[in-house]
Order: structure tokens, then C-alpha cells, then sequence
């Protein structure tokens, strides 16, 4: 009779290696002492994951959700000690109910000297920075409504159609456009923006961008419509999690990469 | 070592004895052995006319399986680079995958001696084979959906999720 229990540690890791989400690892090293001491022993949780986007329902409640949209689900956590605050940082290092969170207001960013979007793009409503390949990139987000302000009392404000991708030349000074990504996937939102190779998350779709909504918080704006991912190669948009509970009342939706160091305490509701 | 044991003439076909640990021999060709990275690092000191292996940890059942993995493989490996040669399209390599889904769906426990004979013997692709096979079944269950179809006994851990 198999005994998987006693299955040897170096295959326990080849497995975990291999488990598409951060659930699945959660899910495995709680099935027995063995398997969780395999896990957390050989800092499996360290092995990167895809990022989720982290919703803030209401200023109120300290239920945060955070979305899978590989599988779908959505994962609550309730975490006090972000109560009340705005959520901004990067999505690495954060882990699951130990939130690393800061004060934007003390943040006194220096002056930098920066060379000048094209003509063109300065009308554009959202742009990001975001490095890849070594390379310093510009990412243009285009929405259906780039006129006038009346989206502030409007229920669907904004809605994304497009996306440009300019590589700054740094010795002529020039963005210059590109027409792919090759194997890059591109995370956009307002905590930070960042890449990813597709090559290295069986489950991420490469030359694509995925991004959430990060319309400033506002009490009479609903945050959290305009997520989703745009494909680069075909111009087209999906939908990154298509349910109401997509709206983030009290903040913008945050990337959060889920690394979970310590399985035992800091991921039981109960105990946060 | 191949100039060695395959002149240019092709010599008849040389095999090796493999003896499972309740003791059953299987002779099998010398090429489809060396799959097993563990036989063919301990081939060449070997005598020619001693070729047998105990595997002590590999049960009969077991063995035959990864005997009839090892000789599609190696059959498949010359078929796809024969097609390769004589530059005809070939579906081989989708074919052997398929092959590959058939032969690694069994139930758990055969699938666990597959892994550990895998593990035992170095065979790096019917071990990447197992892995994907034991990952992709607990992809998407709950911890005790995990127990049950595993057979593992539930000692009382805490379940991070049980309150989902």
C-alpha cells in the first residue's frame, strides 16, 4: 500500500514545485504534519507565484479580498491592521496577513529630469513606468472617454481600450513604440507596475498586460470596474474576475504577490 | 563507451537481466536499460558477461510498467529522429505525449510506485511524468479531498482553509 505520507522530501518539493496556485501549496501542507514540515522546511511559499489584485471593500471592514484569477475565487482575509488605510506599496515581500503598508503622505519623492512623452500620448489619461528586459518602458492607457470630468459621478466611469508600449532610448532621448512584448506579461495599477516572463508562470499569458483599475480613491467613486487583461499581440481585452465584488469601494485594487512564509498561525482568520 | 559496444556493423542485439525485488528476472535490450541513469553510470564497470541488476526496491509489477516506458521511448526516440532525417512530417512527438497522458493515468498507489522506481532509477522523464501527474491531482482540491484520494490519515493538523 502507497504511503504518501512518508513520500521523500526532495519529492514532496518536485511536486510542490510544480502546483499551479498558492492555494494548492496552502491546501497540501495542511493535509499532514510530514507534508507541512516538507513545505515550510524547504521555504516553498518563497517560490514565486502570479500576483493578485487586492480589493478593499469598505473603509469600515476589515475584510480584504484578494482574487485569484487563475482559478477564479476569491480568498478574504481579514486583516485589522490595514484598517482605515489607504494600501500602496510593492507587490513583492508583501505576505498573506502580514501586509507591509505606507503612509503616502510621508513619502517626499525628489525632483528627476525625465525626457518628455511623445506629442501625442500627453493627452492620455494614465501612464505607467515599467521595466523589463533592462529597459525602461512606457505604458500608455487609453480609455473609451478621455473627455471632460463628469466620469466622477458616473457609475462606469472609465473604460480601457488600448494600450501603447514605448522603450526609451536613453542615449537619443526617444520613446520609441513597440509592437510586442515577446514573452513579457505586464502588471499595471496604482501600487506599482511590474513584469513578469510568461515563460516562468506556466499559467500567465505572455505579450499580454494585465491590469487593474486605479482611479484615485474618492467616496463617491466606485473603484475597481476597469480591471482586466489586454492581449498585445491581438488587441483584445478580457475580463480578469467578472463579479460585483471586483469593486473596491475604499482604495484601488493593490497587486499583491502571495508568499505566505509561515503557514501555522498568520493565515487562520480566526487568529489574525 | 558507444565505440566500444556498437561496431559500425550492427551486432546482434545485446540485453540485460533486471531482477525485481520479489525476485523475478526480466531480460530486456541493453539500450532500453540505459534509460535508467543509475544502470547506465554503473554499465561500464560492470563485466560484459555479468549484466544483472537487483533492483531491490522496484516490485515485479512495478518493473514491467517501466520496462514497456522505457522500450516505447526508446522506440518512439529512433521513429521521431528516422522521420526527422528523412525530413517527412511527423506527429511522433504528439503521439508519444499521448502515449505518455495514457500510461501515467492509474490509480494512486500504482502511482507512487511509479514514482519512487522513477526516483530510484534516474529515469528523469517518467519522473517529470509522475510529478506532473501527483501536482495535477491536487490541483483544486480541498486538504481532506487530498487525504482521501491519496489514502493519507489525517493527524490532526490545523486546516488553514476549514473555515472557507
Amino acid at each position: 500500500m502507497a504511503n504518501w505520507s512518508q513520500l521523500p522530501e526532495e519529492l514532496v518539493v518536485l511536486i510542490a514545485i510544480k502546483l499551479p496556485t498558492i492555494e494548492d501549496l496552502v491546501r497540501l501542507s495542511a493535509v499532514c504534519h510530514s507534508l507541512q514540515s516538507a513545505i515550510s522546511q524547504n521555504k516553498l511559499f518563497l517560490v514565486p507565484k502570479l500576483p493578485w489584485p487586492m480589493i478593499v471593500k469598505n473603509e469600515g471592514f476589515p475584510d480584504h479580498n484578494f482574487i485569484n484569477f487563475l482559478t477564479k475565487k476569491i480568498l478574504r482575509l481579514n486583516l485589522p491592521e490595514v484598517l482605515g488605510r489607504q494600501c500602496f506599496g510593492s507587490p513583492y515581500g508583501c505576505a498573506l496577513g502580514i501586509l507591509r503598508v505606507c503612509d503616502i503622505n510621508c513619502l517626499r519623492p525628489a525632483a528627476i529630469e525625465f525626457v518628455a512623452p511623445p506629442e501625442d500620448v500627453r493627452v492620455s489619461k494614465r501612464i505607467y513606468l515599467v521595466e523589463f528586459c533592462g529597459e525602461l518602458h512606457m505604458v500608455v492607457r487609453r480609455f473609451s472617454n478621455e473627455e471632460g470630468h463628469e466620469w466622477i459621478f458616473s457609475l462606469h466611469p472609465l473604460t480601457t481600450i488600448s494600450f501603447d508600449v514605448y522603450r526609451l532610448d536613453f542615449r537619443t532621448r526617444k520613446w520609441m513604440q513597440l509592437d510586442t512584448l515577446d514573452d513579457h506579461a505586464l502588471f499595471l495599477g496604482c501600487n506599482s507596475s511590474f513584469s513578469i516572463l510568461g515563460t516562468d508562470f506556466p499559467d500567465c499569458k505572455g505579450n499580454c498586460i494585465y491590469f487593474t483599475d486605479d482611479c484615485k480613491p474618492r467616496r463617491e467613486l466606485l473603484c475597481g470596474f476597469d480591471m482586466g487583461i489586454f492581449n498585445f499581440k491581438e488587441k483584445t481585452m478580457e475580463q480578469l474576475y467578472d463579479e460585483f465584488n471586483t469593486l473596491s469601494l475604499y482604495c484601488a485594487p493593490v497587486w499583491i504577490t502571495p508568499t505566505p512564509m509561515v503557514v501555522e498561525q498568520q493565515l487562520l482568520p480566526s487568529t489574525c | 563507451m558507444k565505440d566500444s559496444f556498437n561496431p559500425s556493423i550492427e551486432p546482434p542485439k545485446k540485453t540485460v537481466t533486471l531482477v525485481s525485488s520479489d525476485g523475478y528476472d526480466f531480460e530486456v535490450e541493453e539500450e532500453v536499460a540505459l534509460e535508467s541513469q543509475v544502470i547506465k553510470d554503473g554499465f561500464e564497470d560492470k563485466a560484459v558477461d555479468d549484466r544483472e541488476y537487483l533492483l531491490f526496491n522496484v516490485h515485479s509489477d512495478t518493473l514491467e510498467l517501466i520496462i514497456k516506458y522505457c522500450e516505447k521511448h526508446v522506440s518512439s526516440r529512433k521513429s521521431i529522429s528516422a522521420a526527422a532525417a528523412s525530413s517527412s512530417s511527423s506527429n511522433g512527438e504528439e503521439a508519444l505525449k499521448e502515449w505518455d497522458e495514457h500510461f501515467i493515468s492509474v490509480d494512486t498507489n500504482t502511482l507512487y510506485d511509479i514514482l519512487m522506481a522513477a526516483d530510484y532509477l534516474n529515469i528523469k522523464s517518467l519522473l517529470d511524468l509522475a510529478i506532473q501527474k501527483v501536482a495535477d491531482t491536487i490541483h483544486g482540491r480541498s486538504p481532506e479531498q487530498i487525504r482521501k484520494k491519496f489514502n493519507i490519515e489525517n493527524d490532526s493538523i490545523i486546516d488553514p482553509w476549514a473555515s472557507e
